[in-house]
Order: C-alpha cells, then structure tokens, then sequence
C-alpha cells in the first residue's frame, strides 16, 4: 500500500480572492506575512501500487479529477 | 421540439428552468443525473444550483453523473445543449465548454441584475438577440469568475464563441465573458439566469430572447 498526499493550489499569478482575503485579514489580525497560498489537501491511499505506480497514478488522477488544469497547479508526494 | 431538464443531486433552479420552457412552448421533461437515456429530448436544460454540493469544484463532480456520457454525445452530434450558471460550470468541467471558473474576484456571492452585450458570434441555435442589444438578466453565483489564457482567450474570440459579455465586468470574468458557445456552436453556457427573466413582473422578460431563435422555429 502506498499512501500520496495532493496538493491542488491556484496557478502562479493567476488571481486567487480567497488567498487574498485571508491573507488581508490574517495582517489585519497582526501577523507580519508576505505572501500567502491557499490550497485542497487529498491523502489517496493505493492499496496494490507500489511507490512509482503510485506516484504515477496520482498525478493522473490530479490532473483528470481533484485539479482543472487551465487554473490550478498540483503538488504529488509520497506520504 | 422537446426539452429535457436534467435534476443533479442539488440542483435548484430546475423547477424554474421547466416552467420556463414549458410557457416558451417547448414539449418539456425531467431528466435524471442517474438516467442512461436522454428520452429522444433535442434540447438539453442543465438549470443551476450546486450539484453535489459544489464539493471539490462547482461541477466537478456532476461530470461523473451517467447522464453526463449521454449529454457529451449528444452535443457531438450537434444537440442543443444549455446550460445556466451550475449547468454552465458542470459544461465547463466536462470539457463540453473551454477555461475554468474561479472564485468572484472580490470573494462573494453576488446576486443582482446583470446588463449583458450580445456578441456577433458563431450562427446557430443560441443566435437568436440581435448583435449590440443589451439584455437585462439577473446573476446569482459565487464562482463565475470564467479565466482562460491569452491563448484560449484568442482561441475562442477567432471562433467566435463568446456570444454574451457583461457591460460591466461583475465577477472579475476575463473580457467580461458571461456567456460561451462550443466550437460548433451548439452549446450554450451561460452564467445569468434566463429563466427568472420570463417576465416583465418580475423585473424583466429579456431571458425569453436567449432562447428566441428556437421559439420561431417553433411557430413555423
């Protein structure tokens, strides 16, 4: 069993309002940030791939189902 | 000519979409995201709402329905499809429609009148307001934000398959797109809701324009 955690995030400098929100209000709260990113986190657990295959199988699926690429960018990695 | 409004788990402007086209005079049914048959319907309704709770995406999650596979052959033959905000992001997501939507640039739901511009655009079902006029038509949507690059946004302007854009830009929408057409020009999504523009006592009766052209052929 291999476990893959997907990270499906705005494409870079492609307008995201829900970032920029909650990064106005987290400097309106004090906090000394730059910038900010916000993203849908999935843990997939593959229960006959080995890490390759996984891995494989991951991006497939992040691309077709969890992301719409015209927008959004993902990040794949082993658990 | 027969309309099939399709209901989503959550679709909710289904009930307004059907009595719509049925005073428009069309043959109207429902039709089911389970259902493996469009029931020889020649115009596909895909009303708004949030099918499957907007989970994931708006419309990410509708594309799997097996109605879906019915709808996508059915447009390749040249069927008439529409779909109406919810509808419109479940086209885009099936690749029936090009780009993504994302989140209203000043992060809201915005609900009011929309003033749309008709766009010259590819000729066929949905080509029915003249070119310029404007329409009065009301939004309701937290995601109709429409985003495309340069590319795509060239792409489709050649094709000609922007047929309604915002006078004013609403949501943050690149080129103030509202509404688009596919390649063919047989699909329609379209963000505005026509369909609670029927009429004048409720604002406005200009949504029975989107749907003019198919409504003279029915006279004829």
């Amino acid at each position: 069993m291999t476990k893959v955690q997907i990270v499906v995030t705005v494409r870079k400098g492609t307008l995201d309002p829900e970032a920029r929100t909650i990064r106005r209000a987290l400097i309106k709260s004090g906090a000394d940030i730059d910038d900010l990113k916000v993203g849908k986190w999935f843990e997939v657990e593959f229960p006959n791939l080995n890490k390759e295959e996984a891995l494989k199988e991951a991006e497939k699926i992040a691309k077709n189902v969890l992301s719409n690429p015209v927008v959004h960018q993902c990040i794949i990695k082993e658990n | 000519m027969k309309v099939g409004v399709v209901v989503f788990p959550g679709s909710n402007c289904d009930r307004d979409a059907y009595r719509f086209m049925s005073d428009l005079g069309f043959s109207t049914q429902w039709l089911w995201h389970g259902d493996t048959s469009l029931k020889n319907v020649d115009l596909v309704f895909l009303p708004g709402g949030f099918s499957y709770g907007d989970y994931l995406r708006s419309g990410a999650i509708a594309k799997f329905s097996p109605i879906m596979e019915e709808i996508k052959e059915h447009a390749d033959k040249g069927g008439t499809v529409v779909g109406i905000c919810n509808g419109f992001q479940i086209l885009i997501e099936s690749g029936l429609l090009p780009g993504a939507m994302r989140t209203n640039e000043k992060s809201s739901f915005i609900c009011d009148w929309s003033k749309l511009v008709k766009i010259e655009c590819i000729d066929g079902p949905w080509n029915g307001p003249k070119n310029g006029e404007s329409l009065n038509i009301p939004i309701a949507h937290m995601e109709g934000n429409w985003y495309g690059d340069e590319k795509l946004l060239q792409q489709i302007q050649e094709n000609k398959q922007i047929i309604y854009k915002y006078e004013e830009n609403m949501n943050g929408s690149v080129d103030n797109i509202a509404g688009l057409l596919n390649k063919k020009g047989n699909v329609l999504g379209m963000m505005p809701h026509p369909e609670r523009a029927s009429s004048a006592l409720l604002g406005s009766s200009d949504g029975i324009k989107v749907f003019e052209n198919l409504t003279s052929n029915l006279k004829n």
